[in-house]
């Protein structure tokens, strides 16, 4: 093969194939050609691949946003992976579809601007200034790369300048505004009397027969929900914590103390002094002294540090060379350390660096802590690890022995354990011992609930293991009649009530749209108050919301044409709403405040559906397959 | 294949080949090679004419946040607007630039420099972009500020409106409404609010539910 590979490159055509490979290199670099097209994409849109690191991303971004959003009160279900990865898939999508659309455009934004906008956003500053450290450490705690968070600022902004463009530019019309303000502005002069429901309710008598019609007709609604009531054996970690022997705590204080360092930390300066290539060596031993005769004549050290010192990187901060573990110098030097008080100066010490004179001038001492102080810790965590495992092999025999037996007595005998029993328990239950999903799954299961076998050992939060067995089954039935009897009775009530409050209301509005009768006659003939409103608007907060929307569904009144209708709120009584007058609204009539707001109201509300809508059309447009 | 013996033989034949091809290899490398520096120039020429259209733009949206607040004038958005017009006019910055000088000109109630405004988008966008689209509808609206009825309603036809159908019937409702046509125009609003109610975003359209219910009482009053 070598052979006809050796031939074939021979040919003319094989040489201007490699010719064409050796300048294609040359022009655009190896990376782009090995590194194209990664595979393992998790979705693609219009081709664009979504890689599953950015997938990640988008997960973890929005679970943090969830935890910092809804604090303790986060139902860990919302943050389950695969419901958090579709939404953000979603995002992902969206986002994709509307920069393909901007890159279409040819938009972009210039370094210099990312650059600005960077350098500009509050997080990264440190007292007013941009703070690159802080920059970097708040990236990488975000999952940032420098380079990947230009990159999805620089796709921020695009879309920003897309959406600054298009939905920002819209506008207000004259005719528009008119129109609008005629609307919003309109007001309307109310009148309404509340119909309460309490005496309607009172004076409803419900017989003996209506309530048997009522609960033969009715029998479905008033079966008994299914129930079980439940023997269950459980295993605790608590039922297998022991004493802990004193030796094997004192051994894994020696663990603790070996796996931890406690040391002592110095903080040292130096004057360091090299000798020259042209320097004698007493000219040299003279310039040693010259800095110890200084420092004994009470110069401060960090003077002769920057006058004499060859260290030019410490010289300047008094010599100081941070703190050491023992283990940052030279063994020399650490020596000479360990050996010294602190803020008294040491004699030469030689290293390969030269000659340095040596001050600690800080001694942190960090002691190991005694048995006592750990003792707590370390009895409690030793405890727990014993714990687990017996509370495991208990676990395991559970299962061997509860999967052969035809009840929970065996089981709970071999184990020492005691079979308890619940109250009964619906298919819905929330409190209980054993209210659990899981629990329930299990005990309504053809096996354990038809079969009557064990179910197998189910494993609930907080290190609790339980077999549940079904002691009863509460098949639903048809409740007695007494015990229904005052729901049935309560039902026919309110239905009888509504109906009759409503003919009540309904006769009184063909009264006032008749003319037969003013509000005021009425509201004095049913012995209740009336009320009015003057120019209601339809954000009104002093009508009562029903009033309000029915008031506002009415035509206009005509001359000799009372408008008039019912409505029943929220609380059962009937509202019996007069429409007076109608007064269209007028632009000319609103303050500047509230002509600017008119003109963004109609500006945005064109906005943001040009924007719904913009996004819909490219995703009905995208070919996008999700891996 | 040509086999050859020895490699004198086999440098005489690479020497006959290059006396008669060298020349148009050479050729050709060469326009290869210019050709590819020549896109690669053009090509940082353009990105460096978008950054810089982009600037502007930036400073435009700027000058335009300000006058909204009204901590400033209109006129440095019109200035900034018309320089990128006049020198960025084929990039999608100068089409916007002149949608946010249509808003300035509708604000000052300069209808026609807001319509001719909208036609030089119209003009210069690609039919049935997303430009051209928010532009068709705009015009219309002002159109019909202006009082031609029926040719904004010709703007606003099903047809000519793409993917914006809710915004286009919510358009022609506020045409007709303000023409009188209220039975015509509370149809439209219907439209419009069944359109977006189909929507899975959530939206929320005040104005038009308030011009719905006022238009559908007062409609309701007529038949009675």
């Amino acid at each position: 093969m070598l052979q006809d590979i050796r031939k074939t490159t021979q040919g003319t055509a094989a040489k201007v194939v490699i010719g064409l490979i050796v300048i294609s290199f040359a022009l655009f670099g190896i990376e782009s050609i090995l590194l194209g097209g990664g595979g393992g994409a998790v979705a693609e849109v219009n081709g664009e691949a979504v890689t599953p690191m950015e997938l990640q991303q988008a997960v973890d971004t929005q679970r943090r946003q969830l935890i910092a959003m809804m604090g303790d009160n986060l139902d860990p279900a919302m943050l389950d992976d695969q419901r958090i990865s579709a939404q953000a898939l979603e995002g992902i999508v969206s986002r994709k579809l509307l920069m393909q659309s901007a890159r279409d455009m040819g938009l972009t934004v210039s370094e210099a601007e990312l650059g600005a906008v960077i350098a500009g956003m509050e997080q990264f500053q440190l007292d007013g200034n941009f703070s690159p450290e802080m920059y970097k450490s708040l990236l990488a705690s975000a999952g940032f790369t420098p380079a990947s968070f230009k990159s999805a600022l620089r796709d921020d902004l695009i879309l920003g300048q897309v959406r600054a463009g298009l939905a920002g530019s819209d506008f207000a019309t004259p005719a528009e505004l008119a129109l609008t303000a005629r609307v919003v502005a309109e007001q309307r002069d109310v009148r309404y009397l509340t119909l309460p429901l309490a005496p309607y309710l009172d004076a409803v008598e419900v017989s003996e027969e209506d309530l048997e019609a009522f609960y033969r007709e009715n029998e479905a609604s008033f079966m008994t929900p299914e129930s079980v009531v439940l023997d269950y054996v459980e295993l605790t970690l608590d039922d297998f914590r022991e004493p802990v022997e004193e030796a094997a705590i004192e051994e894994e204080y020696r663990i603790q103390l070996d796996s931890y360092q406690y040391q002592t930390e110095n903080r040292v300066s130096h004057i360091l002094l090299q000798r020259g290539s042209d320097e004698s060596e007493a000219d040299f031993a003279a310039r040693i002294a010259t800095v110890q005769d200084e420092l004994a004549a009470g110069k401060s050290f960090a003077d002769v540090a920057a006058e004499r010192s060859d260290d030019v990187g410490s010289a300047g901060n008094g010599g100081d060379l941070g703190f050491s573990a023992g283990d940052a110098f030279p063994p020399e030097m650490e020596e000479a350390v360990a050996a010294l008080e602190v803020d008294t100066v040491s004699a030469p010490v030689e290293t390969d660096a030269g000659t340095h004179i040596l001050m600690v001038t800080e001694r942190r001492d960090s002691e190991a802590p005694s048995l006592a102080e750990l003792r707590p810790e370390l009895e409690a965590g030793l405890q727990e690890r014993e714990a687990r495992v017996a509370l495991l092999l208990a676990v395991e025999e559970l299962r061997d022995i509860a999967f052969t037996a035809d009840s929970l007595r065996a089981p709970a005998q071999e184990l020492g354990l005691e079979v308890l029993r619940t109250e009964p328990m619906t298919r819905e239950q929330r409190d209980g011992p054993l209210a659990e999903p899981s629990v329930l799954r299990a005990a309504f299961s053809e096996d354990v609930l038809e079969l009557g076998h064990n179910s197998e050992v189910l494993e609930l939060g907080g290190d609790r293991f339980v077999a549940v067995h079904v002691h009863e089954h509460n098949k639903p039935t048809l409740e007695p009649l007494d015990a229904v009897r005052e729901e049935i009775a309560r039902s026919i009530t309110r239905e009888r009530a509504r109906e009759a409050l409503e003919s009540a209301a309904a006769e009184a509005v063909a009264e006032l749209t008749t003319g037969e009768q003013s509000i005021e006659a009425l509201a004095a003939r049913e012995n209740v108050e009336w009320q009015v409103e003057l120019g209601a608007q339809r954000d009104s907060r002093v009508l009562p919301p029903a009033v309000l929307q029915r008031a506002f569904s009415l035509p206009a009144p005509g001359d000799d044409k009372p408008v008039a209708d019912y409505v029943i709120d929220a609380s059962g009584d009937a509202r019996v709403v007069q429409l007076v007058r109608v007064q269209a609204g007028a632009l000319a009539s609103l303050d500047a405040e509230q002509q600017r707001g008119l003109r963004q109201r109609i500006g945005s509300e064109f906005g943001a559906l040009l924007q719904v809508e913009h996004e819909q059309g490219l995703r009905a447009a995208a070919d996008i397959s999700v891996l | 294949m040509e086999q050859y013996r020895t490699e004198e033989e086999q440098v005489e034949a690479l020497r006959r080949w290059w006396d008669e091809n060298g020349r148009s290899t050479l050729v050709a490398i060469v326009l290869v090679l210019a050709g590819t520096f020549a896109w690669q120039g053009w090509q940082r020429y353009d990105a460096q004419r978008t950054a810089s259209a982009s600037d502007l733009y930036q400073q435009m949206l700027e000058a335009a946040a300000l006058a909204q607040e009204g901590a400033a004038t209109a006129a440095p958005v019109s200035q900034l607007a018309t320089q990128l017009r006049r020198d960025f006019a084929g990039t999608s910055y100068a089409q916007f630039a002149a949608l946010h000088q249509a808003r300035v000109a509708v604000i000052a109630g300069d209808l026609e420099a807001a319509e001719a405004d909208l036609r030089w988008v119209l003009g210069k966008a690609d039919g049935g972009s997303e430009t051209a689209l928010v532009a068709q509808l705009r015009l219309a609206r002002v159109v019909a500020a202006q009082g031609n009825v029926e040719q904004a309603l010709a703007l606003l036809a099903p047809e000519a409106m793409g993917k914006h159908q809710a915004a286009a019937a919510m358009a022609r409702g506020d045409v007709l409404a303000g023409a009188g046509r209220a039975e015509e125009a509370l149809a439209a609003y219907r439209e419009a609010q069944a359109l977006v109610q189909t929507y899975p975003a959530q939206l929320n359209l005040e104005t038009l539910a308030a011009k719905l219910q006022s238009l559908a009482a007062a409609t309701a009053g007529d038949d009675a």
